[in-house]
């Protein structure tokens, strides 16, 4: 049994197509019902804006493909089943680990190495589990996944540094004033990006907020908007000389902070760093005002350089990203290929028990001396002398399963052990779509077979 | 000298070595482990040094300040370990690739130098030797740190003024925390190297019976100990904010590195080191 991604995503759909696949939350436990009933053992579902995917797991014969398809049809708006259809990838087993890992790491994102992915894909793995979707199968995928997701992240700078311009206004104030709590900030004007910015700075630590603008009731509502404090034009220099951070966003023609309003403020500030972020078009602030000891000047075309240098310097970790994904898609890859032995090790230890157990019962009738204590540890030195005696088969088997080579191995153990091939009753870890090897299973003890071994 | 603490520093100077390579890597390299394994690297040396100045220390049963070698490996050792801890604490590994080729440097340079002096004269032996010797290189070992915070410093606030940022700033913490890292550790020391200052004039007054003022190692260490003082009263006033800070803490070091290196060795002085 293999586990199959079928899905579409930003790289191969647009907007409308991906509206049509894509699911809420409210409708994921109905939809995995959906699947169940189409065929799927297991089934988990990620839905983000960018993509929708589903990860099956089919059994009976069942192509985890043709479940995923009519699926898919069954939500394409009328007329652009073909288009939606098209626009599906589909992989298979060690693929699709390759393929999930590389999304929680975010190396499918649209933003390179973004970080809200990783709680996306835990989400649908909780979801999906929560609703008993996820086996054994998909439940190991997802938690390598989210291994894998976290692992980039810290092992890599995939994830580093701001890609969008308010966040890069955070990282230079925390690059510059460290812990943001307490520290002043001063708007001047109050856009949506200010807003923005503004907020994100909030989440770093609760800034004391000055809010200036030209007309006195338009500043005062805009503090009560942000829990600050509306400052007349006349304190602006006041203010200047003792806040940290000045969010400049009017919609003035000329500069509003001139470098002389500015110098004179600095020599009030004892070297106190100032950072300046504009992002007014036109300018609010003088540009020369950088050249100033302490202050730091950052408008909206630095801003926007910082990201393009931040994105640029992801995309410098990408290999070592893809490295760890295809490791650990690999590792999987070999756990899967080891689950084909399961079946047979677990034929094999059955039988052994069974063997064991018996001729422990036997012993034990003849010793009626034995009270409960040294009879428990009679029993439990006669399993481990089966965990024991097939720790070694164990091995070789899962190494056979591994090397493909298990096909012949496991012939010969049925045949050395009388163990019997046939349909499995409900774990059917043996079936695959193509040239599956024959399913392995203990036939049922005749009565005395076990003592006459 | 015993061959025994000369094998521990040739290994630790062998182990700055290879640290110092991994912290300059460090800063191109992409591999994630690299920064680890250097502060591991520099431990472990710092470790063996540990290990051969206690092997030294029971072989002499004396602290070891004879010689111009035991004082400098003094130094070395506090620098390195200060500056291991601090890097522990403040996440500041690009700070790696500066000290630790300069550890790396001065060790193999004491392992090279002709081995000179060894005990000392049986007339200066005294308590006070100790003590001056000893507050004496903690404050330089303090300045000496305070020194890598400064100059990391000028390097992010260059970063942030040429607005071109690099991944450097990915291992650097804020200037904030550095600019109070220069401070603290010069608050530090200054009261180690006035104290090392004292003791060291109450010992010459014993020995010779005269304070000794004309000796140039002394006038410069008074020049040093005056460029800290003014830099102490000047931040109580200003603040002690900004770049000059930093600056200021590079001259100060830059005061001390003449006084200890050059000094001793161009002019004529009672000092050993």
């Amino acid at each position: 049994m293999q586990p199959w991604v079928v899905g579409v995503s930003h790289e191969t759909a647009d907007v409308s197509l991906r509206e049509a696949a894509s699911l809420d939350a409210a409708l994921i436990p109905s939809a995995l019902a959906e699947l169940a009933a189409a065929g799927a053992e297991e089934a988990v579902i990620v839905s983000t804006c960018n993509r929708t995917e589903l990860y099956l797991v089919t059994g009976d014969g069942r192509d985890a493909r043709e479940v995923a398809r009519e699926f898919f049809a069954r939500r394409a708006k009328a007329g652009r089943e073909t288009a939606l259809l098209s626009a599906l990838y589909a992989h298979e087993g060690e693929e699709a680990a390759r393929h999930l890992f590389a999304v929680a790491a975010g190396l499918r994102s649209l933003v390179l190495g973004e970080d809200q992915i990783l709680g996306q894909v835990k989400e649908a793995y909780r979801l999906a589990a929560a609703c008993g979707a996820a086996g054994p199968i998909l439940s190991h995928l997802f938690q390598r996944a989210i291994h894998v997701g976290k692992r980039v992240r810290t092992e890599t700078g995939l994830g580093r540094g701001a890609v969008s311009v308010s966040y890069a206004a955070v990282e230079l104030a925390r690059k510059i004033f460290g812990d943001l709590s307490g520290k002043r900030i001063l708007l001047l004007g109050a856009g949506e990006m200010a807003e923005l910015a503004l907020k994100n700075l909030a989440d770093h630590g609760s800034l004391r907020i000055w809010v200036a603008n030209r007309t006195r009731e338009h500043g005062e509502a805009l503090a009560r908007a942000f829990g600050g404090e509306a400052v007349a034009m006349e304190e602006l220099e006041e203010r200047l000389a003792a806040a940290d951070i000045v969010l400049a966003s009017t919609g003035a023609r000329e500069p509003v902070l001139t470098r002389a309003m500015v110098q004179r403020a600095v020599r009030r500030r004892r070297g106190r760093p100032l950072f300046v972020i504009d992002i007014a078009v036109p300018r609010d602030v003088d540009p020369d005002v950088h050249a100033l000891d302490g202050v730091f000047l950052y408008n909206i075309d630095d801003l926007r350089a910082v990201v393009e240098a931040n994105a640029a310097e992801r995309r410098l970790h990408v290999p070592h990203a893809e490295a760890i994904v295809a490791r650990q898609a690999r590792e999987f890859g070999r756990w899967l290929r080891q689950r084909l032995a399961d079946p047979v090790i677990r034929a094999l230890r059955a039988k052994f028990k069974a063997v064991a157990d018996r001729e422990i019962e036997r012993l034990l009738r003849r010793l009626p001396q034995l009270d409960e204590k040294q009879r428990e540890q009679v029993r439990a030195v006669s399993d481990a002398i089966v965990g024991k005696l097939l720790h070694d088969a164990t091995v070789a088997l899962k190494r056979s399963a591994e090397q493909g080579r298990h096909e012949q191995v496991f012939q010969v153990v049925a045949e050395m052990f009388s163990l019997e091939a046939g349909e499995p009753p409900e774990e059917s870890g043996l079936r695959e779509p193509k040239g599956a090897p024959e399913a392995v299973r203990l036939r049922p003890l005749r009565p005395g077979e076990g003592a006459a071994w | 000298m015993n061959r025994l603490p000369l094998a521990f520093l040739l290994a630790s100077s062998m182990l700055f070595f290879g640290a110092s390579g991994m912290y300059v890597a460090a800063l191109r390299s992409r591999r994630p482990g690299l920064p680890f394994w250097a502060h591991a690297v520099a431990l472990s040396g710092w470790l063996t040094l540990t290990a051969g100045g206690l092997v030294r220390l029971g072989l002499w049963r004396s602290l070891p300040f004879g010689a111009f070698s035991d004082g400098a490996l003094l130094l070395l050792w506090a620098v390195a370990g200060g500056f291991l801890w601090l890097e522990r604490r403040y996440l500041i590994r690009v700070g790696g690739a500066l000290v630790l080729p300069l550890l790396a440097l001065g060790s193999a340079y004491i392992f090279w130098r002709p081995a000179g002096g060894g005990e000392l004269l049986p007339a200066l032996a005294s308590p006070w030797v100790t003590v001056h010797a000893a507050s004496v290189f903690a404050a330089y070992s303090a300045f000496a740190l305070a020194a890598v915070a400064g100059a990391l410093y000028l390097i992010l606030e260059r970063e942030l003024k040429r607005k071109q940022l690099t991944g450097l700033r990915f291992s650097l913490p804020d200037l904030d925390t550095l600019e109070r890292l220069v401070r603290a550790l010069v608050v530090l020391g200054f009261p180690f190297l006035t104290l090392g200052l004292l003791s060291g004039a109450f010992w010459s007054r014993r020995v010779w019976g005269a304070y000794l003022l004309a000796d140039p190692k002394v006038i410069f260490a008074w020049i040093t100990w005056l460029i800290y003082g003014l830099q102490l009263l000047y931040w109580r006033a200003a603040g002690g904010r900004g770049r000059r800070t930093a600056i200021a803490s590079l001259i100060g070091l830059l005061a001390v590195a003449v006084n200890y290196l050059a000094l001793g060795a161009l002019v004529d002085t009672v000092h050993r080191f």
